[in-house]
């Protein structure tokens, strides 16, 4: 078989799963209505298990990072016992810019001002496009203002249409890497002992990141071998955008603190941490594909054999929640921000491809691996779709057609009670949220309140339409070969 | 440290919620299917169940007598197959009793409103265990037919003066399917989906020897039935078929006519002695209303 065979087998595979479970299903209801019903059950059932298993290891979380919270990590990264010294470590915070207004940009560096760690160790990297008009002004109006509080501010402008490159923030990433790499090489900084933090323009650090971080990154022995990942939290712009987008991001914000609990699953995602010699040894960010933030660590992990491995940090990253510019444009780029985050699926073709050729990896990792992959993506796009959809439905046209039938009567009975029992669920979301929503700024009213508690009804809904769907759509996409553009979401900081 | 008690602690949560997975889906499923551990026989059973919606919803729910719930809706589940009765009560509404096979794998749907005690309501008199009833135009000066569970009554329209008219020998679930019911030159006929009955009526009370009778069983559902041609005739709409029916000699029928939709309507009209069909025209498809003359049909039939 050659590869490019191999390869095309590997995308059509998540999508071929996803699109026979959810058509055995259906099919399954209209010549065999007891066997879905059955299926039905057993699947309500692992779910309320599963969910019930995500709840603990989110209340888990929820308590390791509230622990950490008082936590003196400079104190510690002053005091830890390392063959690193905590003075030599320089830190690269590296912003991939394209098209975030100026507002975007200005926040995130006054953010970064007011980190609790010495500045003159932190060198800021604007990474801004080509392609992007104003780039160049909007980046040097920045550098003007800011440079005063960190040790410099390096702005990169990366060229549009480099051969083998796609419009992606990886390849801007990348370009703006290696410029780095000359600028440490030139000033005899050992790159051993230079971190790098990839941000998106919207993130604003904790003041614990960088002092969480250096901790981290000195206190364990297998630092090249490890990324640094921080819990994201959307919910710079919280009080502005509608209901259901609030909703979308903080379930990916409890969703990476369930991950954060999977020491030995989980991976990189949106902004994070790695030491910047191991990026070079890798050869970057692809520059090629789309998911640049998971694909680093598969990248990673394919380079050291398996071994290597993500942290979760104790302290956060604060970042915008997407919206548009009204209700209905905030639906569209919610779902396209969902399908680029869902395109990471193309990592199974990536990491198959790449465990292919690698002969060092015990075949139970590459097989746990491959796996880790296609649970979450087969899951991420059919369950909600089952649960608050097919089920729903089975049970009305099951009213028609077989209204005196015991085992749909009591699939309707498991369905409530299952209903019913996610409330606690939802209690234990609402209580967790409190402590991800800012002070309310004065502006907005009181009332507010009462939509932040309503608003975690709408998550069957919400789930279904911008969880299961666009990630439904990638796999389909990636089946059939129709490429995923990298979709840069539109950010709007208000005030 | 901290990290490794998290992670104890995660594997304790993983493996609880696995077993909980691994032991309930089973037992769920076998519930679900209606399956039973029987005590006695030390075997699984198939069993069914009953469901229960009632307006108002505070009706206390009996079970062969016993009390079973303080309100609906509820479902009895776990019955083993066989013959139950349910009853629903509550202060201020007339209860409301309902015997109930019950089958394994299946649920039996009760969905009913109680009837309200007001002031403005009259209660036949004498009380009876009415299964079914009908209102008719005027039969012997009465407008009220009730079935109970052994005999056929005529009822004033104050709910009194009971008459028996017939003895009922029909099993009362079937009397609970009972849909329709023509009257007219001393007889009455009823019917359910599958069945014709008929009964002479007198005027004489507490007529005796009056005993409701089987004529007629259809293969397809029955539809509308009329009493025809002075009473000696039976108009049966069934299926997709209008057949004749001799009420002396009910073994014999022959059919009047096919339709051609299964949504087609019939109606007799006594006067004209003809048929008013609703149905599909041949060439068309497009409904349209036909009249057959029943008089000259009959005839034709009896010379052939």
């Amino acid at each position: 078989m050659r590869q490019d065979q191999i390869e095309r087998f590997l995308e059509a595979v998540p999508g071929s799963i996803s699109w026979f479970i959810l058509i055995l299903i259906s099919a399954l209801f209209i010549f065999k209505p007891i066997a879905v019903a059955i299926v039905l059950i057993a699947y309500l059932i692992y779910w309320l298990c599963r969910l019930l298993y995500m709840s603990t290891l989110l209340a888990l979380a929820h308590r390791r990072v509230s622990s950490a919270k008082n936590t003196d990590w400079l104190a510690l990264c002053r005091n830890t016992a390392s063959d690193k010294k905590f003075e030599d470590i320089i830190h690269i915070v590296l912003y991939t810019v394209y098209k975030e207004p100026y507002e975007v940009i200005r926040g995130s560096l006054e953010a970064l001002a007011k980190v609790n760690y010495p500045r003159d160790k932190i060198i800021v990297a604007l990474a801004g496009e080509g392609r992007d008009a104003g780039s160049s002004a909007k980046l040097g109006k920045a550098k003007e203002e800011f440079i005063k509080y960190f040790r410099d501010i390096v702005i990169t402008i990366h060229p549009a249409g480099a051969a083998g490159e796609i419009p992606c923030k990886g390849a801007n990433a990348t370009f703006a890497a290696s410029k780095i790499k000359e600028l440490l090489e030139k000033e005899g900084l050992p790159l051993e002992n230079v971190v790098i933090s990839s941000f998106d323009a919207d993130t604003c650090p904790d003041k614990d990141y960088f002092s969480c971080l250096t901790y981290n990154f000195l206190s364990n022995p297998k630092r090249y071998q490890t990324s640094f990942q921080p819990l994201p939290i959307y919910n710079n712009n919280i009080y502005y955008v509608p209901a259901f987008a609030r909703v979308m991001e903080l379930g990916s914000t409890f969703w990476q603190m369930i991950e954060s609990m999977r020491y030995e699953k989980i991976i990189t995602f949106s902004s994070h941490s790695m030491s910047f010699k191991t990026l070079v040894d890798v050869g970057y960010w692809p520059v090629n594909l789309v998911s640049d933030d998971s694909l680093i660590f598969w990248k990673c992990f394919l380079h050291f054999n398996g071994d290597y491995s993500t942290d979760s940090l104790e302290a956060p990253v604060y970042m915008d929640i997407a919206v548009g510019k009204n209700f209905l444009d905030t639906i569209a780029v919610q779902y396209r921000q969902k399908r680029r985050w869902a395109w990471g699926v193309e990592t199974f073709v990536f990491l198959g491809m790449g465990l292919l050729h690698n002969r060092n990896i015990p075949l139970a990792v590459k097989i746990r691996r491959l796996y880790q992959i296609l649970d979450n993506h087969i899951n991420w796009a059919t369950w909600s779709i089952i649960i608050s959809f097919i089920t729903p439905l089975v049970l009305l046209w099951s009213r028609f057609i077989r209204p005196d039938s015991l085992i749909f009567f009591n699939l309707s009975y498991i369905n409530s009670a299952i209903f019913n029992s996610l409330i606690l669920i939802l209690f234990l979301c609402i209580f967790i949220s409190r402590g991800f929503v800012p002070p309310r700024p004065e502006n907005v009213p009181r009332r507010v309140y009462i939509s932040f508690i309503l608003q975690w009804f709408f998550i069957p809904f919400v789930s279904a339409f911008l969880g299961s769907l666009p990630a439904l759509d990638a796999q389909t996409r990636l089946m059939f070969n129709s490429r995923l553009g990298f979709y840069a979401t539109p950010k709007k900081r208000m005030r | 440290m901290q990290d490794k008690k998290y992670l104890i602690l995660r594997r304790i949560f993983f493996w609880l919620f696995s077993l909980g997975f691994i032991v309930f889906a089973p037992l769920a499923l076998f519930y679900s299917l209606g399956y039973k551990f029987d005590t006695h026989s030390r075997h699984f059973q198939k069993t069914g169940a009953i469901s229960i919606k009632a307006s108002p919803q505070q009706a206390r729910i009996f079970l062969d007598g016993n009390k079973i719930s303080e309100s609906a809706p509820y479902a009895i589940r776990g019955l083993l197959p066989g013959h139950y009765t349910v009853k629903l009560e509550k202060e201020g509404f007339y209860h409301y009793e309902i015997p109930v096979e019950v089958n394994s794998s299946y649920v039996y749907d009760i969905d009913i409103v109680l009837l309200p005690k007001t002031a403005n309501i009259e209660r036949a008199d004498p009380d009876l265990k009415v299964y079914k009833f009908f209102v008719v135009k005027r039969l012997f000066n009465k407008k009220i037919i009730v079935f109970t569970d052994d005999e056929i009554y005529l009822l004033d329209e104050k709910l009194g003066n009971a008459q028996k008219i017939a003895d009922l020998k029909i099993d009362p679930r079937t009397i609970n399917t009972i849909e329709g019911l023509e009257e007219g030159n001393n007889q009455l006929i009823f019917w359910n989906k599958r069945n014709i009955w008929r009964t002479e009526v007198s005027q004489a009370r507490e007529e005796a020897g009056n005993e409701a009778a089987l004529i007629y069983s259809s293969r397809e559902p029955i539809k509308d039935v009329f009493i025809a041609l002075k009473g000696r005739y039976l108009v049966v709409h069934e299926g997709i078929r209008v057949v004749n029916l001799d009420i002396a000699n009910p073994t014999v029928f022959f059919p009047v006519l096919e339709l051609k939709s299964s949504f087609a309507k019939v109606f007799y009209d006594s006067e004209s002695e003809a048929l008013f069909v609703r149905d599909n025209e041949t060439t068309t498809n497009r409904q349209t209303l036909f009249k057959i003359y029943l008089t000259e049909y009959i005839d034709e039939t009896r010379s052939d």
